[in-house]
């Protein structure tokens, strides 16, 4: 989004910039999907149990035998 | 409370009594399993009308659990909570601890007390948010541990422990946590455009799309992630009392509710970027903060594991080596227990055979394994670890040791220091000037640029963090203890930590204490001329026969100086008098002046004239002495003293490092007394003290103004301990249970007892910090709100960084001084 204060003015004039701003109602939407999406994969990792013992991963090189 | 666990617990239930006509059929009274070829467990339930087969202890356990419940409980709904972790009879009343779920900060804490001490039949309540239990006695005639429960739950808490639901608890808490940041992120991205355009940069479709999407994002902030702080503030609402979650939850729906409609009007300002934030760094906050209290709490927890259930009971010791498998709690005093190398000790007791090495970490702290011989006390909780122990129980289940430890720990937190209460007080003060300053702030923004109102009184209310104020104790304090546990000590008053803080003298007593209670070989002083090497040699062969004190100390010495004892033979005990035995052909005795003297012939009886005069040229006449002598006189005396502690000269040391005065009060005479204090460097010692006299002594150095500690073994010195503001105890191993002090020395150093006033000292200091950093916090804060130059995103990041700084300063006091070697 190039709506910074100097360039902006120019920037409308442009023909292009119309194109630019429309594609946004069509991004924003899309970002907000993608969100939900990323979101769902949050929801799903967790409640699987990937989170539940963080310190395991770390401990567990020093009893590598008893649990091979 | 969900129905399905009910449910299923009811069922149960109903299986468990229809299973009472199984027995004829061969199955297990509890899972219905065939008893075909298993070993039966046989019980016989309180108030049940016959005798249960089970194919499993466990089996037996749950179906003695159900059946409780069933005695006890008239409907389905108390079951589920009327089996609690532990209850526990004392007299009339009964004392429940329990574990509580769904607390979100100290307020909870408070909040929950509050209601159970209304409870009729309440007589005490406790509730401990770092490690998230109430402690609760009640009068068992008036109430029930059901009853409690119910109270717990109605006050909007969960009570009991269900691992499957706490699992699943901590899971979505992480969840609220994730989504919050991700939902906060996402927000800020679409905010800063509106922050840097100028006014009709962005065509205003564009705008309102962001809006939108903003909108979107922030719903499951507000009514996913902050759920639980709205539920508590809605929780302590309905309670009539102000907790500080009250004005987070004001200022999130004022923002929530004008942004809103911010949206559906398509005009004025919106402020999800900054409730997203504030949600999402309140929760990571809070995140932390359990982390840290968790992790504080864990080294008090820690004997808790440590409990075996199961027992190897030998059938008829030493008869046959026949065992049962059974219950902890069922053993009895006289018992024969099994424990076999890297099983752990089921009750205390005395090694009746075998030799192993066991590690009695969970008490002392001390990681090195100890040796245990035939006649060596155990302490139940230790672990074996090289070979098999037969062990004869001298205390078995809530007599132990362990369950006295665990008693002690639980008991710690009754009395809570003044400086939370005093803490809880100003922050509810605190919390309603918060509220009167918002409407007065909203207020005269209203009249001055009613644009501002909203923003400022959200800011203020944000930015107001009555957390820090009410975690700065609790956190600090619970790492102090943590730190003290790792050194093995107990806490066994938290609130004496404060007076800890400022002892100016230290007394202590001497025999066990100072001196570790075994004699030792002080001196061996030779009479003729003889090699001391095999004069030691000597005396340890012979005292290989003996029990008595003097023998121990005469063997520790030999072996010390690795000496081996001489090869003995027609050897004979004459009691307590002393030991007379052969070494290479010559007959040698060793005890009392008289016995000894017996032994030698008359011609050479004048030998010992002198010795009554050597004795007392060398000042000895007051300490304990043994004789060696042969046929032609007196050999050599062995001098036996108390010696001081490894570690007494490092104890000394430490405590005047700590800028406190150390005195000895000693019931013991006057030489030994003034010799410790010499080597010792102490500055006064006193001695032939009654337990009064020590009592006294202490009450008037209080009367100066002084703050005195008194170190003592806890048993004898009960009064002088209880006089004293600070009491800490040595309690080796099986004392443990009769110490009563404030601290109570687990380890048998005697350094760690001074690392008492050290750490508690730090934990103070920590306290202090933490107190003063929240006041100057919030006196900055509140102002800046007030008067517009603080926007709420700022206060949102100020509020949340400044319980993250109280929070990690407190947990500064787990660190504490590594033991020197």
């Amino acid at each position: 989004m190039h709506c910074g204060r100097g360039a902006s003015r120019r920037a409308r004039r442009d023909p292009r910039f119309a194109a630019v701003m429309d594609a946004l109602y069509v991004l924003i939407p899309l970002s907000i999907v993608l969100v939900l999406a990323i979101g769902a994969v949050l929801v799903w990792s967790v409640m699987s149990g990937q989170f539940d013992d963080l310190d395991a991963e770390g401990r567990r090189i020093l009893d590598e035998e008893r649990h091979k | 409370m969900s129905a399905a666990p009910v449910l299923r617990k009811a069922k149960e239930l109903n299986r468990a009594a229809a299973l009472v006509t199984a027995l004829e059929r061969g199955n297990c009274d509890h899972c219905g399993d065939s008893l075909a070829g298993l070993k039966v467990v046989r019980r016989r339930f309180f108030a049940a009308p016959r005798e249960l087969a089970f194919c499993c202890l466990g089996c037996a356990f749950i179906a003695e659990q159900l059946h409780l419940a069933r005695v006890s409980s008239r409907d389905c709904a108390a079951l589920e909570a009327s089996v609690p972790p532990a209850t526990q009879l004392v007299g009339a009343s009964a004392r429940l601890q329990v574990r509580i779920r769904g607390m979100v900060c100290a307020a909870c804490a408070a909040l929950i007390e509050h209601r159970l001490r209304r409870e009729p039949g309440v007589i005490a309540a406790h509730v401990d948010f770092a490690m998230h239990r109430a402690y609760v006695s009640f009068d068992a005639q008036r109430s029930t541990p059901a009853e409690i429960t119910r109270a717990i739950e109605r006050s909007g808490y969960r009570a009991g422990s269900n691992e499957a639901e706490e699992k699943k608890a901590a899971r979505i808490d992480l969840l609220r946590l994730l989504i919050a940041w991700l939902a906060m992120m996402q927000v800020m991205m679409l905010a800063v455009p509106t922050y840097f355009a100028a006014h009709g940069d962005i065509a205003t479709d564009i705008e309102q799309l962001l809006r939108i999407a903003q909108l979107i994002l922030t719903v499951p902030v507000v009514f996913f992630s902050g759920w639980p702080i709205v539920r508590a503030a809605a929780s302590q609402l309905r309670a009539g009392q102000v907790g500080m979650d009250l004005p987070i939850v004001l200022g999130l729906s004022a923002a929530f509710g004008a942004s809103v409609w911010a949206v559906l009007v398509a005009s004025g300002p919106v402020y999800f970027d900054s409730i997203a934030m504030f949600v999402a760094l309140v929760l990571g906050a809070r995140w932390l903060q359990a982390k840290a209290l968790r992790r504080a709490a864990e080294h008090i927890d820690v004997a808790e594991r440590r409990t075996p259930t199961m027992a190897q009971r030998l059938r008829s010791f030493p008869a046959s080596g026949a065992v049962d498998e059974v219950a902890a709690d069922e053993l009895r005093p006289g018992d024969h227990v099994l424990v076999p190398p890297g099983g752990s000790v089921p009750a205390d007791g005395v090694v009746a055979r075998g030799a192993s090495t066991i590690s009695q970490a969970w008490l002392t702290g001390e990681a090195t394994p100890i040796d245990k011989n035939v006649a060596d006390a155990v302490l139940a909780g230790s672990v074996n670890f090289d070979q098999p122990l037969v062990i004869e129980v001298t205390r078995a289940g809530a007599a132990t040791s362990l369950a006295a430890l665990r008693r002690l720990v639980d008991d710690a937190g009754r009395e809570r220091p003044r400086v939370i209460e005093l803490a809880n007080r100003v922050a509810t003060v605190f919390l309603w000037t918060v509220i009167v300053l918002t409407a007065t702030t909203a207020c005269a923004w209203l009249a001055i640029d009613p644009a501002q109102a909203l923003p400022n009184a959200i800011a203020l209310l944000v930015a107001t963090c009555p957390c820090a104020l009410s975690l700065a104790a609790p956190a600090a304090l619970a790492a102090t203890q943590s730190a003290l546990a790792r050194r093995g000590v107990l806490t066994a008053r938290v609130a004496a930590l404060q007076a800890a803080a400022r002892v100016d003298v230290v007394a202590v007593d001497k025999t066990g204490t100072l001196t570790s209670a075994q004699p030792a070989v002080a001196r061996v002083l030779l009479l003729r001329d003889r090699p001391l090497r095999r004069i030691i040699g000597i005396a340890a062969g012979l005292e290989t026969l003996s029990m008595h004190p003097y023998a121990r100390a005469l063997s520790a010495h030999a072996a010390a100086a690795k000496i081996e004892p001489l090869a003995i033979c027609d050897a004979r005990v004459a009691g307590s008098a002393g030991v007379e035995a052969m070494v290479d052909g010559e007959r040698y005795r060793l005890g009392r002046v008289a016995y000894a003297r017996a032994l030698t012939t008359t011609a050479f009886s004048d030998r010992w004239e002198q010795l009554p005069d050597l004795i007392d040229a060398h000042g000895l006449e007051d300490s304990g002495l043994a004789v060696l002598a042969d046929r032609h006189g007196p050999l050599a005396i062995f001098v036996f003293a108390e010696l001081p502690r490894r570690d007494a000269a490092a104890f000394a040391d430490h405590v005047r490092a700590t800028g406190a005065e150390l005195i000895l009060l000693s019931g013991d005479r006057r030489a030994p007394v003034e010799r410790i204090a010499r080597e010792l460097h102490i500055d006064q010692g006193f001695a032939n003290q009654t337990p009064e006299s020590k009592r006294q002594r202490i009450a008037e150095l209080q009367r100066d103004g002084r703050v005195v500690a008194m170190i003592g073994d806890g048993m004898n010195d009960a009064p002088v301990l209880a006089q004293a503001d600070v009491s800490i105890a040595l309690a080796e191993g099986a004392s443990l249970a009769q110490a009563r002090a404030d601290f109570i020395v687990t380890s048998p150093r005697l350094a760690d007892a001074a690392c008492v006033f050290d750490a508690a000292r730090r934990g103070m200091r920590i306290v202090r910090h933490n107190l003063a950093w929240a006041l100057v916090y919030n006196a900055i804060a509140i102002p800046l709100a007030a008067f517009g130059l603080l926007t709420p995103a700022l206060a949102a990041a100020g509020m949340a960084a400044s319980s993250l700084i109280v929070v990690g300063n407190a947990l500064r006091a787990r660190r504490i001084a590594p033991r020197e070697a």
